[in-house]
């Protein structure tokens, strides 16, 4: 709030104070997707190390290989195109650049083996990616609406996607089948997060609800539910031995639950909306990007 | 332009309007308008007058007027128009201070004047393609959330705001389902670049709300084709005002006397009057243009309307504004009928009208008004227009309860109480509803929500639907005013009572309504009233009571005169009648003011306000036109014909027929005017468009004509059962003997409250003398009389003129 207050008293075309921060991921380094370019940054110092771009627009989904050395970074110009680039995260070079989808791009996931990307978009579609050469290798037609998050199982075979059409899907990747819906949401999905083991998936958005489902091969079953926040959700984390879940929500609440029972162990108050929102790989920290291009990275230990 | 100034008389004379103004911020303009006045005519001169400023260093004047601040200070701004000046003071302040548009004072109205926010687009329940706005902007929090953080900021670029989405989409610089909305050279572009580029500084509740709108000018009269400037202030609550003009939405209500754009210009029509409305930020206002007819009206021509009370003054008024000539007086008999009808629903009987039409004193018309006022079918009557807007009916209230609240209704009205005491008898008793029927409302509306709703229709005029969900997108109540207004009602305690039916109403000591959307309740407060405090431990409907019936409430009284003044001249000062808000101008304004302020300061007497309208020149004007009103049927120059209910037909054919209709379950005799409950079956009151009385809403009562309306007047058994009645006025009249001549006399006495001229006797005569022609028993010779006379008063009966008020 004092930063706009003052920004307001400059004169006009004035650039904001630092830059802001459109998506978030954590593997050996921290990425934060920015206006332009993706910064790279030591976990510990939160010194940058790179900067990687350029890119058109915000970068508003970026996503680690699980080996950490590729960095598939998403964005486009909203309401004109899409693009993902695919970076050499050790060289600082771009491997892949895609471009196809027609409005900008909100979720991204690479596959566990590290050969594919998804890509989820406003304009409705859901694409897989060559991640060595950035060639399109199928589409994903089905949702009715924006698509604002994309993960993938463990095991490589499935994709998730959520929505605004109220909806996650779940897709055979290898044949670009969609084998079910989950259509409980009351309102679109902004987030989606998968247990580690694969066998249960979080979603959330502007119902305000969390909802969990355990994931069968032909159908999920809804298994908790619980109107967490007083405003639209907007990212959900699932810490990596599965026992924590973590939300950020537009009531500027970031909120920690016990994952089985969805108890509320934690609530912290946050300056300005999260958009980004990832545990680290060895679960004992989480760090929330946002908005106003602030980052925090908070101790599960000192909660 | 030019011919027309040279042509201008002499005697004209030049204003500059506003005659101040204020520049607040550097970025603040004011449009001046330079007005020229000749005689009663207006013309605007803005674009041809010289403008020049006292102090460049202070405000400099552009050649269409428009004022801009340079440096603190005052300057005079002047304006030069065929040798002759007029000035404007202008004050110039905080011209050095830094400057940022704000959220809520600018972006809003900008994307609300360019409709960004309206119904058919983002504002759509739905919003569109995934973005959705509040309508009319009624959230501006929620509203700034989704500009600039919903679906990751895809609508803003804080490090690119040319680049942003919003204005991408806005000045079609990528494919826009809405089209161009923002030029990008436009002011209203700048204004949102400008925002982005500094932040985009949200709304804050220290943010100053506009408290009035001002309009410049305020009435004016034109000739058809003439244009003319409207500019519109803003005084917020800081004490600021700014020139809005260019973000008030402008509608019209009479696009065939004035149009209106975007941008305030009116241009005239045609010959009349229009209302326009000026809608900025929830505040209404609106400014009166007329066009006077272009007939030759004499001073003599308007003294045919004689001026017996205030309401001739003010009608004479207007209708001198748009020569409108009235037409004179109407005749004894046409008036004797008229207020008969008017006041009580019933018409003067053959003897009534004969000693009224013989009687020479002056005064016999307000002696006939007096004697009226005191007849039991005048309580029958007011007593049935009420329960119509109390919706009394044993529907969902058991005949016992029906009853009581029925009764109570007509003895307010027997006792002429004041309709302040009407109201507040409603809304701060407690007890049973069986022994006291006013409860009963409470009965009929048992929710805070559908009270809200129901008192503001049935006392206030006011239709408060739209704000439930949102704030009103065309009127000046907004969603919160809405639930503060409900929270009133949140404490009316109901219980079962002594009978079946019969409920206990009472003070809770605890609950309360929640915003939807803050999901907290709001301090309990009158629409634009006082506010209670959430934990005050007074009685909120005792609260609501006081503010409802307070004499400075100007809904309360506008909207209890307006529907008075309906009944007996035809059409609401406010029209449709129960629509009274701000919006909706009067088509007499001072005239409104003038008998709300009569009304009120009579305590509320609706007897007295009756007796004032139906003793004016004005309700007594004949209703036939002459040379210059054929077309008026909103400025009173004649009184406007109107269609009798169905339940007064339906009483006036009893009367005249002399048999009465039976209604089942009530006494024979009793009068459709007399029944407490419209559940009563009777085809004849449905199709003639009784009220169900279910909704509070004056169009419920149906006054659209059918083909089964006529149907059954003409073929339908309820007039035919009647005519060949065995004990009716037919058979009653041959029974004694009685003269045709004489009988001819008494069924237009009853009927049509007049004697028959000779055009309409002589062959009538002739008709009822040919039937007594008939040769064989006397049997039948008594049969082919009755059948000439039933004939007779049946095509009377069926006549306009006996279905008509005139």
């Amino acid at each position: 709030m004092t930063r706009r207050g003052f920004i307001s008293l400059l004169p006009a075309a004035a650039a904001p104070l630092q830059p802001q921060i459109f998506s978030l991921a954590w593997q050996k380094l921290l990425a934060l997707g920015g206006f332009g370019d993706v910064r790279l940054l030591d976990p510990q110092t939160k010194a940058v190390i790179a900067t990687l771009g350029p890119h058109a627009e915000a970068v508003r989904a970026v996503a680690f290989s699980s080996a950490g050395n590729r960095l598939a970074a998403a964005g486009g110009r909203p309401g004109l195109k899409g693009e993902l680039r695919i970076w050499d995260v050790e060289a600082r070079q771009p491997v892949a650049t895609a471009q196809g989808h027609s409005d900008c791009i909100y979720g991204v996931a690479v596959s566990p083996d590290g050969a594919l990307v998804a890509t989820g978009s406003y304009d409705k579609l859901v694409k897989l990616w060559d991640a060595a050469s950035g060639r399109e290798v199928r589409t994903l037609k089905d949702h009715i609406d924006a698509v604002y998050a994309v993960a993938f199982t463990p095991d490589g075979k499935h994709l998730l996607s959520g929505a605004a059409d109220r909806t996650v899907k779940v897709w055979n990747v290898a044949t670009g089948e969609r084998l079910f819906t989950l259509s409980e949401p009351a309102d679109g999905v902004n987030a989606i997060a998968l247990h580690p083991s694969g066998k249960m998936v979080a979603a959330g958005g502007l119902d305000k609800t969390i909802r969990l489902w355990a994931l069968g091969e032909r159908a999920g079953e809804l298994r908790n539910t619980l109107i967490a926040h007083e405003d639209a959700i907007l990212q959900l984390a699932w810490s990596p031995d599965g026992k924590t879940l973590i939300s950020a929500s537009a009531d500027k609440l970031i909120k920690v639950f016990e994952a089985s029972t969805l108890a509320e162990q934690k609530s912290i108050r946050q300056p300005d909306w999260v958009t980004g929102l990832k545990f680290s790989p060895d679960g004992g920290r989480f760090a929330a990007g946002r908005y106003d291009g602030s980052l925090t990275v908070y101790d599960m230990g000192a909660l | 332009m030019i011919l027309l100034l040279l042509c201008a008389p002499l005697w004209s004379q030049l204003s500059v309007l506003p005659p101040t103004a204020e520049l607040s911020t550097i970025e603040s303009r004011q449009q001046l308008i330079a007005e020229s006045t000749a005689g009663a005519f207006h013309q605007d001169v803005t674009a041809t007058a010289a403008w020049s400023s006292s102090d460049p260093r202070v405000a400099t004047v552009d050649a269409s007027g428009v004022v801009k601040p340079v440096g603190d200070g005052e300057a005079v701004i002047t304006a030069l128009v065929n040798g002759q000046s007029s000035s404007a003071k202008v004050r110039v302040k905080n011209a050095t201070q830094p400057f940022t548009w704000s959220f809520r004072g600018h972006v809003m109205p900008v994307l609300t004047k360019a409709g960004c926010n309206q119904g058919a687009c983002h504002g759509a329940q739905a919003g569109k393609n995934g973005f959705k706005l509040t309508l009319r902007g009624y959230d501006p929090e929620l509203d700034y959330d989704v500009l600039t953080r919903q679906s990751a900021g895809r609508r803003i670029s804080l490090s690119d705001p040319g680049a942003s989405l919003l204005l991408q989409k806005a000045s079609f610089g990528i494919p826009h389902g809405g089209g161009l909305r923002l030029k990008k050279d436009s002011l209203d572009y700048r204004i949102v670049h400008e925002w982005i580029a500094a932040g985009t500084p949200p709304p804050s509740d220290r943010d100053a709300e506009v408290t009035a709108l001002e309009a410049f000018p305020r009435q004016a009269t034109l000739k058809p084709g003439q244009e003319q400037n409207i500019v519109v202030r803003a005084r917020y609550s800081d004490g600021r005002l700014e020139d809005v003009t260019r973000w008030v939405k402008f509608s019209s209500n009479n696009e065939g006397v004035a149009l209106v754009d975007d941008y305030g210009k009116v241009r005239m029509t045609g010959h009349g009057e229009a209302a326009i409305t000026l809608w900025y930020s929830s505040k209404i206002i609106y400014a009166r243009m007329t066009s006077p007819y272009s007939h030759e009206v004499s001073e003599a021509d308007y003294s045919r309307l004689p001026r017996r009370n205030y309401i001739d003054d003010h009608v004479l008024a207007k209708l001198k504004s748009l020569n409108l000539a009235p037409s004179p007086q109407a005749t004894d008999a046409a008036f004797l009928r008229r207020a008969y009808l008017d006041a009580a629903g019933i018409l003067p009987s053959a003897e009534e009208v004969e000693q009224f039409l013989a009687a020479k004193s002056a005064d016999k018309r307000s002696k006939a008004i007096e004697q009226l006022l005191e007849r039991d079918e005048y309580v029958d009557y007011w007593a049935y227009k009420w329960s119509d807007l109390m919706l009394v009916s044993s529907r969902r209230l058991r005949p016992n309860v029906m009853w009581s609240f029925y009764n109570w209704i007509r003895d307010s009205v027997k006792e002429n109480k004041p309709w302040d005491r009407f109201a507040r008898d409603i809304f701060t008793a407690s007890g049973s509803s069986r022994q006291n029927g006013a409860l009963n409302y409470f009965q009929l509306h048992k929710d805070p929500i559908d009270l809200t709703e129901n008192v503001t229709q049935a006392f206030l005029g006011q239709r408060l639907t739209c704000a439930r969900c949102h704030n009103h997108p065309l009127e000046k109540w907004t969603q919160k005013q809405y639930y503060q207004m409900a929270n009133l009602f949140a404490r009316v305690g109901i219980k079962n009572g002594n009978e079946p039916g019969d409920v206990i109403v009472f003070a809770k000591n605890e609950g309360d309504v929640n915003h939807p959307r803050l999901l907290r309740p709001l301090p309990p407060s009158p629409l634009d009233g006082e506010s209670l405090a959430l934990d005050s431990d007074a009685d909120r409907r005792v609260h609501f009571a006081k503010w409802l019936t307070d004499p400075g409430n100007p809904y309360f009284s506008r909207a209890i005169v307006n529907r008075v003044w309906a009944n007996f001249m035809g059409r609401g000062l406010i029209d449709p009648v129960d629509d009274v808000r701000e919006a909706n101008a009067p088509s007499n304004e001072e005239l409104l003011n003038a008998l709300v302020k009569d009304f009120v300061a009579h305590g509320f007497d609706i007897k007295h306000l009756i007796r004032t309208i139906m003793n004016s020149g004005t309700y007594q004007v004949s209703s036939e036109s002459n040379a210059t009103n054929q077309s008026d049927g909103v400025y009173y120059s004649k009184y406007i014909v109107k269609r009798l209910t169905g339940e007064v037909i339906l009483d006036a054919m009893s009367q005249v027929t002399g048999v009465p209709s039976s209604f089942s379950g009530y006494p024979a005799g009793t009068r459709a005017l007399q029944l407490p409950d419209v559940q009563v079956q009777s085809e004849f009151l449905s199709v003639f468009g009784r009220p169900k009385r279910v909704i509070c809403d004056a169009a419920e009562r149906s006054m659209d004509p059918s083909i089964a309306q006529a149907l059954h007047v003409i073929n339908g058994d309820t007039l035919n059962k009647k005519l060949s009645a065995s004990d009716g006025t037919a058979a009653l009249f041959l029974k004694l003997g009685l003269s045709d001549a004489r009988i001819l006399d008494h069924v237009f006495l009853s009927a049509y409250s007049r004697y028959p001229t000779e055009a309409e006797r002589t062959p009538m005569l002739a008709a009822l003398s040919k039937a007594r022609e008939v040769k064989g028993s006397t049997e039948a010779q008594k049969e082919a009389r009755r059948q000439a006379l039933e004939d007779m008063m049946w095509v009377m009966l069926t006549s306009k003129e006996f279905l008509f008020n005139y």
